[in-house]
Protein backbone atom coordinates (compact mmCIF):
# COMPACT_ATOMS: atom_id res chain seq x y z
CA UNK A 1 0.00 0.00 0.00
CA UNK A 2 2.79 1.91 1.16
CA UNK A 3 4.16 1.39 -2.61
CA UNK A 4 1.35 2.40 -4.46
CA UNK A 5 1.52 5.95 -2.39
CA UNK A 6 5.15 6.41 -3.59
CA UNK A 7 4.07 5.65 -6.77
CA UNK A 8 1.48 8.19 -6.94
CA UNK A 9 3.49 10.61 -5.34
CA UNK A 10 6.09 10.33 -7.70
CA UNK A 11 3.30 10.27 -10.71
CA UNK A 12 2.16 13.99 -8.79
CA UNK A 13 6.26 14.67 -9.03
CA UNK A 14 6.57 14.32 -13.16
CA UNK A 15 3.34 15.68 -13.73
CA UNK A 16 4.84 19.04 -12.83
CA UNK A 17 7.51 18.26 -14.58
CA UNK A 18 5.76 18.08 -17.72
CA UNK A 19 4.56 21.41 -17.99
CA UNK A 20 4.54 22.13 -21.41
CA UNK A 21 2.73 19.30 -22.05
CA UNK A 22 -0.27 19.64 -19.62
CA UNK A 23 -0.61 22.45 -21.65
CA UNK A 24 -1.28 21.17 -25.04
CA UNK A 25 -3.22 18.15 -23.40
CA UNK A 26 -5.08 20.86 -21.73
CA UNK A 27 -6.13 22.10 -24.92
CA UNK A 28 -6.62 18.87 -26.92
CA UNK A 29 -8.82 17.89 -23.99
CA UNK A 30 -11.33 20.82 -23.74
CA UNK A 31 -11.69 21.64 -27.63
CA UNK A 32 -13.54 18.13 -28.54
CA UNK A 33 -16.18 18.24 -26.01
CA UNK A 34 -16.93 22.59 -26.48
CA UNK A 35 -16.64 22.27 -30.02
CA UNK A 36 -19.54 19.85 -30.22
CA UNK A 37 -21.51 21.25 -27.60
CA UNK A 38 -21.48 24.56 -30.26
CA UNK A 39 -22.78 22.58 -33.06
CA UNK A 40 -25.66 21.36 -30.80
CA UNK A 41 -26.44 24.39 -29.58
CA UNK A 42 -26.18 25.42 -33.10
CA UNK A 43 -28.74 23.09 -34.33
CA UNK A 44 -31.06 23.84 -31.66
CA UNK A 45 -30.75 27.81 -32.49
CA UNK A 46 -31.98 26.76 -35.93
CA UNK A 47 -34.98 25.52 -34.95
CA UNK A 48 -33.77 21.48 -35.19
CA UNK A 49 -35.35 18.93 -33.16
CA UNK A 50 -32.65 17.18 -30.53
CA UNK A 51 -32.91 14.55 -28.60
CA UNK A 52 -31.40 16.26 -25.77
CA UNK A 53 -32.72 19.88 -24.61
CA UNK A 54 -30.49 22.97 -24.41
CA UNK A 55 -29.91 22.28 -20.78
CA UNK A 56 -29.26 18.77 -20.86
CA UNK A 57 -26.37 19.46 -23.47
CA UNK A 58 -24.66 21.77 -21.32
CA UNK A 59 -24.86 19.80 -18.58
CA UNK A 60 -23.95 16.42 -20.47
CA UNK A 61 -20.48 17.88 -22.26
CA UNK A 62 -19.63 19.66 -19.05
CA UNK A 63 -19.93 16.76 -16.99
CA UNK A 64 -17.94 14.67 -19.56
CA UNK A 65 -14.73 16.65 -19.55
CA UNK A 66 -14.90 15.59 -15.50
CA UNK A 67 -16.03 12.15 -15.85
CA UNK A 68 -13.92 11.15 -18.69
CA UNK A 69 -10.55 12.59 -17.35
CA UNK A 70 -11.22 10.20 -14.28
CA UNK A 71 -11.47 7.18 -16.17
CA UNK A 72 -9.12 7.43 -18.89
CA UNK A 73 -6.02 5.10 -18.59
CA UNK A 74 -3.42 6.20 -20.98
CA UNK A 75 -0.62 3.23 -19.99
CA UNK A 76 -0.98 0.45 -22.94
CA UNK A 77 1.30 1.51 -25.44
CA UNK A 78 3.83 2.03 -22.32
CA UNK A 79 3.17 -1.50 -20.97
CA UNK A 80 3.53 -3.18 -25.11
CA UNK A 81 6.91 -1.44 -24.50
CA UNK A 82 8.16 -2.48 -21.23
CA UNK A 83 7.52 -6.12 -22.38
CA UNK A 84 8.97 -5.76 -25.82
CA UNK A 85 12.05 -4.18 -24.41
CA UNK A 86 12.31 -6.99 -21.17
CA UNK A 87 11.66 -3.97 -18.62
CA UNK A 88 8.90 -6.39 -17.14
CA UNK A 89 11.63 -8.98 -15.81
CA UNK A 90 12.11 -7.44 -12.64
CA UNK A 91 8.34 -7.82 -11.84
CA UNK A 92 8.30 -11.42 -13.27
CA UNK A 93 8.08 -12.88 -9.56
CA UNK A 94 5.78 -10.30 -8.09
CA UNK A 95 3.22 -9.03 -10.60
CA UNK A 96 1.28 -6.67 -8.63
CA UNK A 97 4.16 -3.71 -7.80
CA UNK A 98 3.98 -3.42 -11.71
CA UNK A 99 0.21 -3.23 -11.58
CA UNK A 100 0.33 -0.92 -8.31
CA UNK A 101 2.98 1.15 -10.65
CA UNK A 102 0.36 1.65 -13.24
CA UNK A 103 -2.32 2.39 -10.77
CA UNK A 104 -0.03 4.81 -9.34
CA UNK A 105 1.03 6.65 -12.29
CA UNK A 106 -3.07 6.51 -13.67
CA UNK A 107 -3.90 8.16 -10.40
CA UNK A 108 -0.60 10.56 -9.78
CA UNK A 109 -1.61 12.01 -13.00
CA UNK A 110 -4.76 13.07 -12.93
CA UNK A 111 -4.16 15.12 -9.59
CA UNK A 112 -2.87 18.31 -11.17
CA UNK A 113 -5.13 17.76 -14.22
CA UNK A 114 -8.11 17.83 -11.51
CA UNK A 115 -7.15 21.30 -10.00
CA UNK A 116 -6.75 22.24 -13.71
CA UNK A 117 -9.63 21.09 -14.82
CA UNK A 118 -11.99 22.88 -11.95
CA UNK A 119 -11.35 26.18 -13.49
CA UNK A 120 -11.86 25.07 -16.76
CA UNK A 121 -15.41 23.84 -15.44
CA UNK A 122 -16.12 26.83 -13.64
CA UNK A 123 -15.46 28.97 -17.06
CA UNK A 124 -17.71 27.11 -19.30
CA UNK A 125 -19.90 26.43 -16.69
CA UNK A 126 -20.81 30.30 -16.58
CA UNK A 127 -20.22 30.93 -20.52
CA UNK A 128 -23.05 28.01 -21.08
CA UNK A 129 -25.12 29.07 -18.19
CA UNK A 130 -24.77 25.70 -17.10
CA UNK A 131 -27.73 24.14 -14.46
CA UNK A 132 -27.02 21.53 -11.94
CA UNK A 133 -29.94 18.93 -12.26
CA UNK A 134 -31.53 17.95 -9.26
CA UNK A 135 -30.58 14.65 -7.69
CA UNK A 136 -31.09 12.57 -4.96
CA UNK A 137 -28.79 11.22 -2.19
CA UNK A 138 -29.64 7.70 -3.75
CA UNK A 139 -28.57 8.88 -7.33
CA UNK A 140 -25.39 10.75 -5.84
CA UNK A 141 -24.10 8.09 -4.42
CA UNK A 142 -24.97 5.37 -7.14
CA UNK A 143 -23.29 7.92 -9.73
CA UNK A 144 -19.93 8.33 -7.43
CA UNK A 145 -20.06 4.04 -7.65
CA UNK A 146 -20.42 3.76 -11.26
CA UNK A 147 -17.88 6.37 -11.78
CA UNK A 148 -15.28 4.41 -9.69
CA UNK A 149 -16.19 1.15 -11.38
CA UNK A 150 -16.00 3.00 -14.81
CA UNK A 151 -12.63 4.28 -14.11
CA UNK A 152 -11.48 0.37 -12.95
CA UNK A 153 -12.84 -1.18 -16.36
CA UNK A 154 -11.10 1.50 -18.37
CA UNK A 155 -7.90 0.51 -16.67
CA UNK A 156 -8.18 -2.87 -17.25
CA UNK A 157 -9.28 -2.85 -20.58
CA UNK A 158 -6.11 -0.40 -20.78
CA UNK A 159 -3.92 -3.21 -18.94
CA UNK A 160 -5.11 -5.97 -21.65
CA UNK A 161 -4.71 -4.26 -24.83
CA UNK A 162 -1.21 -3.35 -22.86
CA UNK A 163 -0.20 -7.27 -21.87
CA UNK A 164 -1.12 -8.20 -25.75
CA UNK A 165 1.96 -7.40 -26.30
CA UNK A 166 3.17 -11.00 -24.96
CA UNK A 167 1.68 -12.56 -27.99
CA UNK A 168 1.89 -9.32 -30.69
CA UNK A 169 4.87 -7.26 -31.15
CA UNK A 170 2.79 -4.61 -32.10
CA UNK A 171 -0.30 -3.86 -30.11
CA UNK A 172 -0.91 -0.34 -31.90
CA UNK A 173 -3.61 -1.99 -34.38
CA UNK A 174 -5.29 -3.65 -31.47
CA UNK A 175 -5.47 -0.04 -29.25
CA UNK A 176 -6.50 2.20 -32.25
CA UNK A 177 -9.35 -0.67 -33.20
CA UNK A 178 -10.36 -0.59 -29.47
CA UNK A 179 -9.98 3.59 -29.38
CA UNK A 180 -12.30 3.69 -32.15
CA UNK A 181 -14.95 1.67 -30.38
CA UNK A 182 -14.90 3.35 -27.69
CA UNK A 183 -14.90 6.95 -29.65
CA UNK A 184 -18.52 5.62 -31.18
CA UNK A 185 -19.93 3.55 -28.56
CA UNK A 186 -18.80 5.46 -25.12
CA UNK A 187 -21.20 8.71 -26.27
CA UNK A 188 -17.38 10.50 -25.92
CA UNK A 189 -18.14 12.61 -29.19
CA UNK A 190 -22.55 12.26 -29.27
CA UNK A 191 -24.58 11.17 -26.60
CA UNK A 192 -26.14 7.89 -26.82
CA UNK A 193 -29.09 9.03 -26.73
CA UNK A 194 -29.04 10.96 -30.55
CA UNK A 195 -27.65 7.70 -31.60
CA UNK A 196 -30.45 5.57 -33.65
CA UNK A 197 -32.33 2.84 -31.34
CA UNK A 198 -30.68 -0.13 -32.85
CA UNK A 199 -27.06 1.68 -32.23
CA UNK A 200 -27.90 2.42 -28.45
CA UNK A 201 -29.31 -1.30 -28.62
CA UNK A 202 -25.81 -2.46 -29.49
CA UNK A 203 -24.14 0.37 -26.93
CA UNK A 204 -25.65 -1.22 -24.32
CA UNK A 205 -23.86 -4.33 -24.90
CA UNK A 206 -21.06 -3.21 -25.52
CA UNK A 207 -18.56 -2.50 -22.18
CA UNK A 208 -17.80 0.64 -23.53
CA UNK A 209 -20.92 2.50 -22.33
CA UNK A 210 -20.40 1.94 -19.11
CA UNK A 211 -17.13 3.43 -18.90
CA UNK A 212 -18.28 6.73 -19.63
CA UNK A 213 -21.66 7.18 -20.98
CA UNK A 214 -23.41 5.49 -18.17
CA UNK A 215 -22.04 7.71 -15.01
CA UNK A 216 -23.07 10.77 -16.78
CA UNK A 217 -26.42 9.41 -17.41
CA UNK A 218 -26.81 8.83 -13.94
CA UNK A 219 -25.74 12.53 -13.19
CA UNK A 220 -27.98 13.74 -15.85
CA UNK A 221 -31.02 12.54 -13.75
CA UNK A 222 -33.24 10.79 -16.28
CA UNK A 223 -32.92 7.50 -15.52
CA UNK A 224 -35.06 5.53 -13.16
CA UNK A 225 -34.24 3.09 -10.37
CA UNK A 226 -34.64 0.33 -12.52
CA UNK A 227 -32.84 1.44 -14.93
CA UNK A 228 -30.00 2.83 -12.56
CA UNK A 229 -29.72 -1.16 -11.42
CA UNK A 230 -29.52 -2.81 -14.44
CA UNK A 231 -26.60 -0.35 -15.43
CA UNK A 232 -24.85 -0.65 -12.29
CA UNK A 233 -25.17 -4.82 -12.22
CA UNK A 234 -23.84 -4.82 -15.98
CA UNK A 235 -20.98 -2.59 -15.08
CA UNK A 236 -19.82 -5.10 -12.34
CA UNK A 237 -20.23 -7.76 -15.01
CA UNK A 238 -18.06 -6.56 -17.29
CA UNK A 239 -15.71 -5.62 -14.77
CA UNK A 240 -15.50 -9.07 -13.60
CA UNK A 241 -14.82 -10.43 -17.35
CA UNK A 242 -11.87 -7.92 -17.89
CA UNK A 243 -10.51 -9.02 -14.64
CA UNK A 244 -10.59 -12.66 -15.18
CA UNK A 245 -9.30 -11.56 -18.90
CA UNK A 246 -6.49 -9.71 -17.15
CA UNK A 247 -5.77 -12.24 -15.15
CA UNK A 248 -5.50 -15.19 -17.71
CA UNK A 249 -3.81 -12.90 -20.30
CA UNK A 250 -1.01 -11.95 -17.13
CA UNK A 251 0.06 -15.47 -16.02
CA UNK A 252 0.06 -16.82 -19.19
CA UNK A 253 1.93 -14.22 -21.04
CA UNK A 254 4.54 -14.14 -18.02
CA UNK A 255 5.06 -18.04 -18.46
CA UNK A 256 5.46 -17.03 -22.56
CA UNK A 257 7.66 -14.30 -21.51
CA UNK A 258 9.64 -16.46 -18.71
CA UNK A 259 10.02 -19.15 -21.17
CA UNK A 260 12.15 -16.82 -24.03
CA UNK A 261 14.26 -15.42 -21.47
CA UNK A 262 14.85 -18.89 -20.19
CA UNK B 1 12.56 8.76 -52.42
CA UNK B 2 12.78 5.09 -53.38
CA UNK B 3 13.68 4.26 -49.96
CA UNK B 4 10.09 5.37 -48.63
CA UNK B 5 8.60 3.21 -51.51
CA UNK B 6 10.28 0.16 -50.36
CA UNK B 7 9.51 0.48 -46.93
CA UNK B 8 6.07 1.11 -48.07
CA UNK B 9 5.67 -2.02 -49.90
CA UNK B 10 7.23 -4.13 -46.51
CA UNK B 11 4.19 -2.73 -44.47
CA UNK B 12 1.43 -4.01 -47.08
CA UNK B 13 -0.31 -5.60 -44.50
CA UNK B 14 -0.57 -2.88 -42.02
CA UNK B 15 -1.14 -0.68 -44.93
CA UNK B 16 -4.22 -2.79 -45.58
CA UNK B 17 -5.59 -2.67 -41.94
CA UNK B 18 -4.77 0.85 -41.77
CA UNK B 19 -7.07 1.45 -44.84
CA UNK B 20 -9.67 -0.14 -43.18
CA UNK B 21 -9.51 1.74 -39.81
CA UNK B 22 -9.42 5.08 -42.29
CA UNK B 23 -12.90 4.14 -44.23
CA UNK B 24 -14.62 3.39 -41.15
CA UNK B 25 -13.23 6.85 -39.62
CA UNK B 26 -14.86 8.20 -42.54
CA UNK B 27 -17.81 6.86 -42.62
CA UNK B 28 -18.47 7.49 -39.00
CA UNK B 29 -17.51 11.24 -39.48
CA UNK B 30 -20.26 11.28 -42.35
CA UNK B 31 -22.53 9.83 -39.96
CA UNK B 32 -22.07 11.74 -37.10
CA UNK B 33 -22.73 15.11 -38.92
CA UNK B 34 -25.70 13.51 -41.20
CA UNK B 35 -27.13 12.47 -37.21
CA UNK B 36 -26.34 16.06 -35.74
CA UNK B 37 -27.97 17.51 -38.91
CA UNK B 38 -31.04 15.17 -38.35
CA UNK B 39 -34.36 16.90 -40.20
CA UNK B 40 -32.65 20.88 -39.68
CA UNK B 41 -32.47 22.67 -42.81
CA UNK B 42 -29.56 24.12 -41.87
CA UNK B 43 -27.27 25.48 -39.28
CA UNK B 44 -25.73 28.58 -38.94
CA UNK B 45 -25.97 29.03 -42.67
CA UNK B 46 -25.05 25.47 -44.05
CA UNK B 47 -26.69 22.65 -45.48
CA UNK B 48 -26.50 18.82 -44.21
CA UNK B 49 -25.05 18.31 -47.83
CA UNK B 50 -22.43 21.14 -47.53
CA UNK B 51 -21.24 20.47 -44.38
CA UNK B 52 -20.81 16.82 -45.71
CA UNK B 53 -18.86 18.28 -48.33
CA UNK B 54 -16.73 19.72 -45.59
CA UNK B 55 -15.56 16.84 -43.76
CA UNK B 56 -14.99 15.09 -47.23
CA UNK B 57 -12.69 18.32 -47.54
CA UNK B 58 -10.98 18.06 -44.46
CA UNK B 59 -10.42 13.98 -44.64
CA UNK B 60 -8.81 14.74 -47.90
CA UNK B 61 -6.48 17.43 -46.45
CA UNK B 62 -5.81 14.86 -43.55
CA UNK B 63 -4.33 12.30 -46.34
CA UNK B 64 -2.19 15.28 -47.54
CA UNK B 65 -1.13 16.00 -44.07
CA UNK B 66 -0.38 12.46 -43.28
CA UNK B 67 1.56 12.54 -46.26
CA UNK B 68 3.89 15.63 -46.13
CA UNK B 69 3.67 17.44 -42.80
CA UNK B 70 3.50 14.43 -40.53
CA UNK B 71 6.34 11.93 -40.92
CA UNK B 72 8.58 14.91 -40.82
CA UNK B 73 7.46 16.25 -37.70
CA UNK B 74 7.13 12.15 -36.04
CA UNK B 75 10.56 12.57 -36.95
CA UNK B 76 11.91 15.97 -35.37
CA UNK B 77 9.95 15.19 -32.43
CA UNK B 78 11.88 12.22 -31.57
CA UNK B 79 15.42 13.91 -32.67
CA UNK B 80 14.75 16.88 -29.92
CA UNK B 81 13.91 14.26 -27.63
CA UNK B 82 16.65 11.91 -28.00
CA UNK B 83 19.10 14.69 -27.52
CA UNK B 84 20.01 14.05 -31.57
CA UNK B 85 19.14 17.61 -33.05
CA UNK B 86 22.84 18.29 -33.16
CA UNK B 87 23.87 15.81 -35.67
CA UNK B 88 21.28 17.73 -37.98
CA UNK B 89 22.28 20.97 -36.74
CA UNK B 90 25.72 20.54 -38.76
CA UNK B 91 24.55 19.56 -41.66
CA UNK B 92 25.32 21.94 -44.45
CA UNK B 93 21.62 21.86 -46.02
CA UNK B 94 19.04 24.38 -44.12
CA UNK B 95 18.10 22.43 -41.27
CA UNK B 96 14.25 23.18 -41.66
CA UNK B 97 13.95 22.43 -45.46
CA UNK B 98 16.09 19.10 -44.80
CA UNK B 99 13.70 18.03 -41.37
CA UNK B 100 10.74 18.66 -43.28
CA UNK B 101 11.21 16.73 -46.38
CA UNK B 102 13.18 13.66 -45.37
CA UNK B 103 9.99 11.73 -44.66
CA UNK B 104 6.96 11.42 -47.38
CA UNK B 105 4.60 8.40 -47.03
CA UNK B 106 2.98 7.62 -49.71
CA UNK B 107 0.04 4.71 -48.64
CA UNK B 108 -1.94 7.52 -48.43
CA UNK B 109 -1.91 8.26 -52.08
CA UNK B 110 -4.40 5.34 -52.78
CA UNK B 111 -6.80 7.73 -50.05
CA UNK B 112 -5.96 10.47 -51.84
CA UNK B 113 -7.69 9.19 -54.81
CA UNK B 114 -10.53 8.05 -53.74
CA UNK B 115 -10.96 11.20 -51.83
CA UNK B 116 -10.30 13.18 -54.52
CA UNK B 117 -13.33 11.37 -55.91
CA UNK B 118 -15.78 11.65 -53.09
CA UNK B 119 -14.90 15.69 -52.65
CA UNK B 120 -15.64 16.12 -56.66
CA UNK B 121 -19.05 13.96 -56.68
CA UNK B 122 -20.17 15.59 -53.52
CA UNK B 123 -18.62 19.22 -54.65
CA UNK B 124 -21.05 18.60 -57.95
CA UNK B 125 -24.26 17.92 -56.08
CA UNK B 126 -23.80 20.98 -53.85
CA UNK B 127 -22.70 23.41 -56.42
CA UNK B 128 -23.91 22.45 -59.92
CA UNK B 129 -22.34 25.43 -61.22
CA UNK B 130 -19.17 24.84 -60.23
CA UNK B 131 -16.30 26.29 -62.27
CA UNK B 132 -12.49 25.98 -62.95
CA UNK B 133 -12.41 29.61 -60.94
CA UNK B 134 -13.54 27.29 -57.95
CA UNK B 135 -11.63 24.73 -58.15
CA UNK B 136 -8.55 26.84 -59.09
CA UNK B 137 -9.85 28.85 -55.71
CA UNK B 138 -9.90 25.58 -53.59
CA UNK B 139 -6.53 24.59 -54.99
CA UNK B 140 -5.31 27.71 -53.78
CA UNK B 141 -6.88 27.62 -50.53
CA UNK B 142 -6.21 23.93 -50.06
CA UNK B 143 -2.21 25.05 -50.52
CA UNK B 144 -2.54 27.65 -48.07
CA UNK B 145 -4.06 25.60 -45.19
CA UNK B 146 -1.54 23.74 -45.59
CA UNK B 147 1.31 25.65 -44.95
CA UNK B 148 -0.40 27.39 -42.41
CA UNK B 149 -0.56 23.91 -40.86
CA UNK B 150 2.78 23.21 -41.36
CA UNK B 151 3.87 26.05 -39.77
CA UNK B 152 1.86 25.39 -36.99
CA UNK B 153 3.04 21.76 -36.53
CA UNK B 154 6.74 23.87 -36.92
CA UNK B 155 6.35 25.86 -34.35
CA UNK B 156 4.71 23.11 -31.34
CA UNK B 157 6.81 20.68 -32.43
CA UNK B 158 10.14 23.45 -31.79
CA UNK B 159 8.42 23.83 -28.07
CA UNK B 160 9.86 20.36 -27.61
CA UNK B 161 13.10 22.05 -26.99
CA UNK B 162 11.84 24.29 -23.99
CA UNK B 163 10.03 21.43 -22.24
CA UNK B 164 10.84 18.13 -21.43
CA UNK B 165 8.22 15.04 -22.90
CA UNK B 166 5.80 16.57 -24.53
CA UNK B 167 3.02 13.67 -25.56
CA UNK B 168 0.20 15.44 -26.20
CA UNK B 169 0.94 16.96 -29.45
CA UNK B 170 -1.05 14.03 -31.58
CA UNK B 171 -4.15 14.77 -28.98
CA UNK B 172 -4.12 18.25 -29.90
CA UNK B 173 -3.71 17.98 -33.49
CA UNK B 174 -6.40 15.66 -33.07
CA UNK B 175 -8.52 17.96 -31.80
CA UNK B 176 -7.35 20.46 -34.54
CA UNK B 177 -8.64 18.35 -37.31
CA UNK B 178 -11.63 17.52 -35.67
CA UNK B 179 -12.42 20.83 -35.10
CA UNK B 180 -11.86 22.19 -39.09
CA UNK B 181 -14.44 19.83 -40.17
CA UNK B 182 -17.42 21.71 -38.99
CA UNK B 183 -18.31 25.14 -40.12
CA UNK B 184 -16.14 27.88 -38.60
CA UNK B 185 -19.61 30.10 -38.68
CA UNK B 186 -20.85 28.52 -35.73
CA UNK B 187 -18.34 30.27 -33.51
CA UNK B 188 -18.64 33.63 -32.52
CA UNK B 189 -16.54 35.94 -30.46
CA UNK B 190 -13.84 34.72 -28.46
CA UNK B 191 -14.32 31.33 -29.42
CA UNK B 192 -13.98 31.71 -32.96
CA UNK B 193 -10.94 33.70 -32.61
CA UNK B 194 -9.65 30.86 -30.65
CA UNK B 195 -10.71 27.69 -32.41
CA UNK B 196 -10.88 29.46 -36.01
CA UNK B 197 -7.82 31.39 -36.05
CA UNK B 198 -5.39 31.13 -32.89
CA UNK B 199 -5.59 26.73 -33.51
CA UNK B 200 -5.68 27.76 -37.67
CA UNK B 201 -8.55 25.29 -38.52
CA UNK B 202 -10.61 27.60 -41.00
CA UNK B 203 -7.85 27.53 -43.15
CA UNK B 204 -7.66 23.70 -43.39
CA UNK B 205 -11.23 23.11 -44.66
CA UNK B 206 -13.55 25.85 -44.39
CA UNK B 207 -12.31 28.44 -46.75
CA UNK B 208 -11.76 25.23 -49.33
CA UNK B 209 -14.75 24.31 -48.96
CA UNK B 210 -16.24 27.86 -49.27
CA UNK B 211 -13.73 27.97 -52.73
CA UNK B 212 -15.86 25.04 -53.95
CA UNK B 213 -18.97 26.02 -52.91
CA UNK B 214 -18.14 29.59 -55.01
CA UNK B 215 -18.49 31.55 -51.51
CA UNK B 216 -15.15 33.16 -51.71
CA UNK B 217 -14.65 36.71 -50.32
CA UNK B 218 -11.40 38.82 -50.70
CA UNK B 219 -11.19 38.98 -47.37
CA UNK B 220 -10.20 35.22 -47.33
CA UNK B 221 -7.70 35.98 -49.24
CA UNK B 222 -6.33 38.56 -47.50
CA UNK B 223 -6.35 36.60 -44.09
CA UNK B 224 -5.07 33.78 -45.63
CA UNK B 225 -2.02 35.94 -47.27
CA UNK B 226 -1.21 37.24 -43.59
CA UNK B 227 -1.30 33.83 -41.94
CA UNK B 228 0.83 32.67 -44.02
CA UNK B 229 3.27 34.96 -43.72
CA UNK B 230 2.90 35.52 -40.03
CA UNK B 231 3.21 31.97 -39.39
CA UNK B 232 5.95 31.74 -41.64
CA UNK B 233 8.02 34.20 -39.97
CA UNK B 234 7.10 32.89 -36.14
CA UNK B 235 7.60 29.68 -36.28
CA UNK B 236 11.04 30.53 -37.70
CA UNK B 237 12.09 33.06 -35.12
CA UNK B 238 10.75 30.86 -32.82
CA UNK B 239 12.91 27.62 -34.37
CA UNK B 240 16.51 30.30 -34.74
CA UNK B 241 15.71 31.49 -31.15
CA UNK B 242 15.23 27.90 -29.38
CA UNK B 243 18.17 26.89 -31.32
CA UNK B 244 20.50 29.37 -30.38
CA UNK B 245 19.44 28.88 -26.61
CA UNK B 246 19.51 24.87 -27.68
CA UNK B 247 23.29 24.91 -29.22
CA UNK B 248 24.31 27.50 -25.77
CA UNK B 249 22.66 24.83 -23.58
CA UNK B 250 24.79 21.92 -24.91
CA UNK B 251 28.03 23.74 -25.75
Amino acid sequence: MRKLLSYIRLAIIDSFTYRGDMFLWAIGIIVQPVVLLVVWLAVINSGGKTPLSREEFVQYYIFLLVVRLWVQAWASQFISADIRLGRISPFILKPVPYLFFQLGNNFGGKILKSFFMVLVVIVLSLVFHLRLPSLSGLEVLIFFVSWFVAGIIYFLLDIIIGIAAFWFGDTLVLDEFVDTLLTIFSGMVIPLAAFPTLFQQISAALPFRYMLSFPIEVLLGHLTLTDLGIGLAIQIIWLLIFFKIYQTMWTRGLKIYSAVGA
Amino acid sequence: MRNNLLTWLEFRFFFIVWMLVDVLWFIINLASVGLIFGQVQAIAGWTRDQALLLVAVRSLVASFMWMFVFPSFTEFHNLIRKGELDFVLTKPVNTRFWLSTRYFEFDQILRVIVLLYVVGRFALIVNPAISLVDVANFTLFLISGLVIFYNFCFFLTTMNIWFVGIFNLENLLDSVQMVAQYPSTIFRGALKVGLAFFLPTIFIAFYPTLALLGRTDPGMYLQASVFIVATTILSQRFWDFSIRRYSSASS
